[in-house]
């Protein structure tokens, strides 16, 4: 096995980072007065700072450690996971969801739903939030734990309390504004960690050019298109011509529109620091800083990808090879260490390794603040525990973060046992979210929409999902947890086919069950939906704000530069 | 709220920058560790001046 040694330089890059990461949680343990302060930073956070904190949140290990490995999978096609399922969707809740999450004075998503719908789909929707934050931040932990026991043969118990241990300490201390604060930081340690490495690699294989020329080769030799590894749409006619094996459709539809809107415009999250900004145009603006950076980190996590899979394919004389799994496939999860470890000397190599440890906190981090809110506002205050005072729901608040932290360590232990289940749980939550875009979008644009019909929709959209995927199966899978459980009547060119098709069955059963139900239910009271649906509440007011700090011609331009950047790299 | 994050962002970053830079120059010369750590050090700088000309201002 590969293994990474440290010296004293990189122990100490790490130890000024961690040392920073536990100050600021402690320094504003004094300002959490206030439930308020706690769950929501009293409303009081800059733009700028909700804004990376937003993109840091989502910025979680499996998203760098994830993106690199699909960087050497699928080559520069990878980028539609930002520049088609990211960015217009942030533009979107930006500009015209933000109003009513924002103006509602929601404390958290499953609470909109409360306002605009009722009890029962706010219930649903918590509960199977806090079960997945919980869940999610187990298995980041486990998948963190394991790279660095792996890589720098520290102890996996130890990997998993201590880092555990840090973020619960700036959680308990200093709340969301510790989190977000943390963020900030996190988010410039994992640029300055990894855009060095894309500069120095990107330059050894001779520039875009050279890497196009090598990965020319690559395509070849697996039986694609030429261009599949370099080229992002090209190629997409046919899901047998390029390496992700989807079609342009379901591509555009699954991952652009049903599964990025239903993630970033509903995922409390990344919503939760948007809520968090000191003023309405500020929050409007946060989706829309996060998008600037969040186009641009391709370059640093698909790039590396990309480029180490070009090296292993002239490993005699690039002297870089990725390492094998025992199946005989390449351990691509191991594209950025490998990379770490190839171009930087100690030093850098510390920043490399602190910039990885950040990105899995942040990450963490992001899941936590949102189980502490939900489990406290939605869950513990409307059902177990309404009216105390304040002080005692910000002790609430405390404790749900002890015990959000310490299920995730619980749950990642289950994942070292019992892979399957976490398998399995990933699969029951992505049923559940597959349709939530359809509750939202009909919420806020549709008065005539009702708490009957959302529900409906809902509960139909998530059992629309499960059933598409027991009734289909990627090619070369066998029938159990990958689908085709009940029969196989359709199989799909690949496992990313799948989920893109079970979200688009499921995101339009939802949208239609919430129409026909609605329809046949009772039409809410107007009065009761002001500042909560688009046509009864007045536009927010944008005098005497200048034109960079109106969200239309900022998400304009951001659109534009997306635009660009997919034609240059068709 | 209460604190100014450019400021423990700016240090970190200076001080990161600065171990990075020391430690290329003692090793060597102009590696990656010396023109990084530079880099970090110019912009923990910055943050370190944008917050207090942020102070003034108030």
């Amino acid at each position: 096995m590969f293994r990474i040694q440290l010296a004293f330089i990189d122990y100490l890059i790490l130890a000024t980072y961690l040392l920073f990461v536990l100050g600021i949680g402690l320094a504003l343990k004094r300002y959490m007065k206030t439930s308020t302060d706690f769950f929501l930073s009293g409303r009081s956070i800059p733009a700028w700072v909700a804004g990376l904190a937003f993109l840091s949140a989502n910025l979680g290990a499996q998203e760098v450690i994830g993106m690199a490995a699909s960087g050497a999978k699928y080559g520069i096609a990878t980028s539609h996971f930002y520049w088609v399922g990211a960015i217009p969707a942030m533009v979107f809740v930006g500009v015209f969801m933000m109003p009513f999450y924002y103006g509602s004075r929601a404390r958290s998503v499953p609470e909109y739903l409360k306002l605009r719908f009722d009890e029962k789909t706010r219930g649903f929707n918590a509960l199977s939030f806090a079960a997945m934050t919980v869940f999610s931040s187990g298995i980041s932990l486990y998948a963190m734990g394991l790279l660095m026991s792996a890589l720098l043969g520290w102890d996996f118990n130890a990997c998993v309390i201590v880092s555990a241990l840090i973020v619960l300490v700036y959680i308990y201390a200093g709340g969301l504004t510790s989190a977000i604060y943390n963020e900030v930081l996190q988010f410039f340690l994992i640029v300055a960690g990894l855009l060095p490495l894309s500069l120095i690699s990107l330059r050894d294989v001779g520039g875009w050019s050279g890497l196009q020329a090598r990965l020319l080769g690559v395509a070849e030799s697996r039986g694609l298109a030429p261009g599949a590894y370099t080229e992002s749409w090209r190629h997409l006619g046919d899901a047998a011509q390029n390496p992700m094996g989807v079609e342009w459709f379901g591509m555009a539809m699954g991952l652009g529109f049903v599964l990025s809107f239903g993630y970033w415009c509903t995922d409390f999250l990344v919503v939760q620091r948007a809520m968090a900004a000191n003023s309405m145009s500020a929050a409007r603006r946060t989706p829309l800083i996060a998008a600037v950076p969040k186009m641009l980190f391709p370059f640093l996590v698909i790039l590396p990808g990309m480029i180490a899979i070009a090296l292993t394919e002239s490993a005699a004389e690039t002297g870089f090879q990725l390492p094998g799994k025992p199946d005989g496939s390449l351990n691509f999860d191991l594209v950025i260490p490998m990379m770490l470890s190839h171009y930087f000397p100690h030093g850098m190599l510390g920043l490399g390794l602190t910039a990885l440890l950040a990105s899995f906190m942040s990450g963490m981090a992001g899941n936590v603040t949102a189980f502490n809110t939900v489990w406290t506002y939605d869950i513990y205050q409307s059902y177990i525990r309404p009216n105390a005072s304040d002080r005692h729901y910000l002790q609430v608040g405390r404790m749900a973060t002890l015990f959000g932290i310490g299920a995730s360590v619980a749950a990642a232990y289950v994942a070292t046992r019992f892979n399957n289940i976490m398998d399995l749980l990933q699969l029951v939550f992505a049923f559940v979210n597959a349709p939530l875009f359809a509750t939202f979008l009909l919420g806020m644009f549709w008065k005539r929409a009702t708490g009957h019909g959302a529900f409906a929709g809902l509960v139909a959209g998530t059992l629309a999902a499960t059933i598409h995927h027991g009734l289909s199966l990627p090619a070369g899978a066998i029938p159990g947890v990958k689908g085709g459980w009940l029969a196989v009547l359709t199989s799909y060119p690949s496992e990313m086919a799948q989920n893109f098709w079970t979200a688009i069955y499921a995101w339009t059963v939802c949208f239609a069950v919430t129409i026909a139900v609605s329809l046949l239910t009772k039409a809410p009271g107007e009065q009761t939906l002001q500042g909560l649906v688009y046509s009864l509440t007045p536009r927010p007011r944008e005098e005497g704000l200048r034109w960079y700090q109106r969200p239309g011609p900022l998400g304009a331009i951001i659109l534009g530069c997306a635009l660009v950047l997919n034609v240059f790299f068709w | 709220m209460g604190l100014d994050i450019r400021m423990p962002l700016g240090l970190m970053l200076a001080l990161i920058g600065a171990q990075l830079a020391v430690y290329g120059l003692l090793t060597g010369g102009a590696d990656v560790n010396l023109w990084w750590g530079t880099t970090l050090l110019a912009c923990g700088a910055a943050f370190l001046w944008w917050s207090r000309a942020g102070k003034r201002k108030r």
